[in-house]
C-alpha cells in the first residue's frame, strides 16, 4: 500500500509515500501545508511514474548542503522539476485546490513518529494502492516535462531517464 | 562508505558496490588529491563530475543505454549510479561467445558508436571494458538468447562533447587497439563494427573514417613535429 524507503544512510530518514483518491479537502490541506502546520510534501500524480521518482527528489534534498527552497518538502517539489524556476517547479509539481488525487510524502526521521500519523488523520479521502499511481501518470506531459527526445522517449525506460535528469539537475 | 564494498581502485577513483535507496548501486569517488592544492582541486572534480553527468544524460538523450544516475555530491565527490548485476563486459564476452553472437554484437556496437558521435559525444575511453553485455531477465547467461541482452556503455569519465573528425576518429582507433588485443581475428570484427557505423552515420561517417585513418597511421597522439 504505502512505499516505503529508507534514505542516504547519513540522513537517518525514511520516506513514506501514499496515494489519497477523491480527497475533499484539498484547499484545507494546502493551506495547512503553506502555514507550516502539516509535516508533508503534495505532489500531483500526472507527472510521476514511480514512487521511486520521488525518493530520488527527496533523497537528494535531504542530503543537500544548503537548500534551494526553504522548506524541506518546498525542496522536493523543486527537485523534481528540472527547472530552476522555483515558482514554476512547485506550480508544476504541487497541487491547486481542484486537484482530487494526490500524493503524500512524509519523512520519518524517527524522532516524531506520532506527528507523521497526524498528517493522515487530516486527509479526507481514500487511501488507495500507491501501485494505481500508474493510472493516473501522464506519460506525454512526463516526455515533455522532462525534456526526453522522441528517441529516448521510445527506447528506454522512462524512469530511468526521469531519475538520471532529477540526479542532474545542477550539473547540466 | 558504509555498507558499500570497495571494487576497484585508480588513479582518478574508486569503485564502491552497495545497495542505495533500494537499489543496486556503484559509486564513484573522486578522491582528493593531496599533491593539488584543495581549492584547485575542488574546482577540478566538480567540473570532471559535472561533465560525466552530462555526457551521460546526452547519451541517454541519443538513445544510448548507460547507467541511471541516482545521485551527484559534490561535497563528497560521489557519483551514485545503477550497478549492473547481471552484466559481462564486452571483452569477457568476445572471448567465449559463439561467432554469431560476436558478430551480432559487433554490429550492435556500431549504430551504438554511430548514434554517439552523431551526437558529438567523444567516449574518450572507449575500450571493450567499458562495453557491456547486460542480461535483461535478470539471469547470469550470455551465450544461450542473443535477444535477451542489451548493451550498455559506461565509465565516461574521459568524455566530452566535440564535433570535430579527429576526436571521433580517435575514439574509433582506440576501440581497435583494445579488440587487437583479445581476438585472434580482430580485423573481421572491426570491419563490421565500421560496416554498422557508416550505414547508420550517413552524414559524417566519411570525415571520420579519413580521420581515423589518419589517426591510425601516426597512432594515437598528435605529432611532436613542427
Amino acid at each position: 500500500m504505502t512505499y516505503e524507503q529508507p534514505l542516504s544512510a547519513a540522513t537517518n530518514a525514511t520516506i513514506r509515500i501514499k496515494l489519497f483518491k477523491n480527497v475533499k479537502n484539498v484547499p484545507h490541506l494546502r493551506k495547512q501545508i503553506i502555514s507550516g502546520a502539516l509535516k508533508c510534501c503534495i505532489i500531483k500524480p500526472n507527472l510521476i511514474v514511480d514512487p521511486f521518482q520521488i525518493v530520488v527528489a527527496a533523497n537528494k534534498a535531504l542530503t543537500a548542503n544548503k537548500m534551494t527552497t526553504r522548506t524541506m518538502f518546498a525542496e522536493i517539489l523543486f527537485n523534481l522539476s528540472i527547472s530552476k524556476n522555483i515558482t514554476q517547479s512547485l506550480q508544476k509539481f504541487g497541487i491547486d485546490d481542484n486537484e482530487k488525487d494526490i500524493i503524500v510524502v512524509v519523512i520519518d526521521k524517527g524522532d516524531f513518529s506520532d506527528k507523521v500519523h497526524e498528517v493522515y488523520e487530516q486527509i479526507k479521502g481514500e487511501e488507495v494502492d500507491i501501485l494505481c499511481l500508474k493510472d493516473l501518470t501522464d506519460l506525454k506531459e512526463v516526455k515533455k516535462a522532462y525534456k526526453l527526445s522522441d528517441t529516448e522517449y521510445e527506447k528506454l525506460s522512462i524512469l530511468d531517464s526521469v531519475v538520471s535528469r532529477i540526479a542532474t539537475k545542477d550539473c547540466i | 562508505m558504509e555498507g558499500f564494498e570497495l571494487l576497484q581502485q585508480g588513479a582518478e577513483a574508486r569503485l564502491y558496490k552497495g545497495i542505495y535507496l533500494g537499489k543496486p548501486t556503484l559509486v564513484k569517488e573522486r578522491f582528493e588529491k593531496k599533491y593539488r592544492h584543495p581549492d584547485l582541486d575542488k574546482h577540478l572534480t566538480k567540473e570532471r563530475i559535472k561533465a560525466e553527468s552530462r555526457a551521460i544524460i546526452r547519451c541517454k538523450s541519443a538513445g544510448i543505454e548507460t547507467p541511471t544516475l541516482y545521485l551527484v555530491d559534490f561535497t563528497k565527490r560521489c557519483v551514485y549510479m545503477e550497478y549492473f548485476e547481471h552484466s559481462i563486459t564486452a571483452k569477457e564476452f568476445i572471448k567465449n561467445a559463439s561467432k554469431d553472437f560476436i558478430e551480432r554484437l559487433s554490429y550492435e556496437i556500431g549504430v551504438v558508436l554511430a548514434r554517439m558521435h552523431s551526437n558529438n559525444i567523444i567516449h574518450g575511453d572507449l575500450t571493450t571494458s567499458n562495453i557491456l553485455l547486460v542480461n535483461k531477465s535478470g539471469k547470469d547467461d550470455f551465450m544461450t538468447n542473443y535477444s535477451d541482452l542489451k548493451v550498455v556503455l559506461i565509465d565516461f569519465g574521459l568524455a566530452y562533447i566535440e564535433s570535430s573528425a579527429e576526436d571521433k576518429g580517435v575514439d574509433l582507433y582506440v576501440l581497435e587497439r583494445a579488440l587487437v588485443s583479445i581476438h585472434n581475428d580482430p580485423e573481421k570484427i572491426f570491419d563490421l563494427i565500421l560496416e554498422a557505423y557508416k550505414s547508420s552515420y550517413k552524414k559524417g561517417h566519411v570525415e571520420v573514417l579519413l580521420k581515423f585513418e589518419e589517426v591510425r597511421a601516426r597512432g594515437r597522439k598528435r605529432t611532436m613535429v613542427g
